[in-house]
């Protein structure tokens, strides 16, 4: 797909700066879907050798040129979207120049764009880190009732957000719906922490409220302790494929009895209280 | 089996409903993506859902449904045109302008999130 010209000339360094990339090859008619995935794969070129040339700094920049389009094709980028390896790149113009023949280079201007460099980010998003410090902490004081089938409500939820678009401490208050054997009545303090399976740098706030399906364990004498594990999809209907938030929870609660229970949480919005 | 033992056993069965449903929703999703697949179709965005919380669903007046994570901003919205051909993941979004011509908004996989 990249031509010799393009990788010999970015390999020596011409692509050194800040937003000129050029390539000498692909003179074929591509497809939209099959430029874009082109122009992701420059991008991981890009990022690629600036890592190799050991420059730790955070880079941006805002233009670059891509390959040879035809003239239709190359204005149909305009609007589209870049999504590949760890930048989003939305195009917000394009410039035609003729490349020989019927071919054109493209030149195209976009918004917010974003290599990632900086190996401490590298670092502390890396899954060994995320094993250790979770993307996601919590911490809920709240009651539940039922048997068989109840409910609850967790009312005081602190949900800190670790990684991501916008790390912080948010409200985050919920209701549950209990179902299997519970015990008649029980309040709790529970910790809770969660990693989300995607890439943690595209969390944002935004992936708090929703559903969460889990199956808790509590033994309760007068005091106890329980533990759960749930499952927060982004979208319910795509469960997995679309990826979530799987989460652990460990608790102490007060009560009476033994509860093995199965259970559906509301997170209904979540409340910024603090950013950073 | 003493009738005790009985409603144990269904009340700790009745525990992994949750888990289940997951499961269910997974290979319902999975049905509904290989129909997405195979379909060729122009259609428009005529309502939208956002009570998942955490995504969005766009609705098309062909019964589709396309999720989009949140926020979205202006990505796709009501009255959108989308299009899309057989045997393929990849759909289109234009919307129209007000001289009356459609604009490119985006191209986006089916399978992958906004």
């Amino acid at each position: 797909m990249l031509g010799a010209m393009a990788m010999m000339r970015i390999l020596s360094g011409d692509a050194a700066g800040y937003a000129t990339r050029t390539s000498g090859g692909g003179s074929g008619m591509l497809t939209s879907y099959e430029q874009l995935l082109q122009i992701s794969y420059w991008q991981k070129q890009w990022s690629d050798e600036t890592k190799r040339r050991g420059n730790g700094s955070r880079k941006y920049f805002s233009a670059g040129q891509g390959g040879f389009f035809s003239e239709e094709s190359a204005e149909e980028l305009i609007g589209a979207t870049i999504d590949g390896f760890d930048l989003k790149e939305n195009i917000v113009s394009v410039t035609l120049a003729n490349g020989g023949g019927s071919n054109y280079s493209i030149a195209y201007e976009g918004t917010d764009f974003h290599l990632q460099e900086d190996i401490w980010s590298d670092i502390w998003n890396s899954n060994f880190v995320r094993g250790i410090i979770p993307d996601k902490l919590s911490i809920n004081i709240g009651g539940d009732i039922g048997y068989i089938l109840g409910g609850g409500a967790h009312p005081i939820n602190f949900t800190i957000l670790t990684r991501g678009k916008e790390p912080g401490i948010y409200l985050t208050p919920s209701f549950n719906v209990n179902v299997g054997m519970l015990a008649a009545a029980e309040g709790s303090i529970n910790f809770g922490w969660g990693n989300f399976t995607g890439d943690p740098r595209t969390i944002n706030s935004s992936m708090l409220p929703g559903n969460t399906f889990g199956l808790n364990l509590s033994i309760t004498a007068v005091l106890g302790a329980n533990g759960g594990i749930s499952y927060s999809p982004i979208d319910i209907n795509n469960p997995f494929t679309g990826g979530g938030f799987v989460n652990g929870s460990i608790g102490i609660n007060a009560g009476a009895g033994f509860s093995v229970s199965g259970q559906y949480q509301y997170t209904a919005g979540a409340a910024p209280i603090w950013q950073w | 089996m003493a009738k005790s033992k009985i409603l144990t056993i269904v009340k700790i069965s009745a525990a992994f409903i949750p888990l289940l449903i997951l499961v269910y929703m997974h290979f319902r999703g999975q049905r509904i993506a290989k129909e997405f697949y195979e379909k060729e179709f122009s259609a428009t965005v005529v309502n939208f859902s956002n009570w998942q919380g955490r995504s969005t669903d766009f609705y098309l007046n062909n019964k589709i449904t396309l999720n989009f994570s949140n926020p979205v901003d202006g990505e796709i919205e009501i009255g959108d045109s989308i299009r899309k051909s057989s045997n393929t993941y990849i759909y289109s979004i234009y919307r129209k302008q007000t001289e009356g011509s459609f604009e490119l908004i985006g191209t986006y996989d089916y399978r992958k999130r906004k």
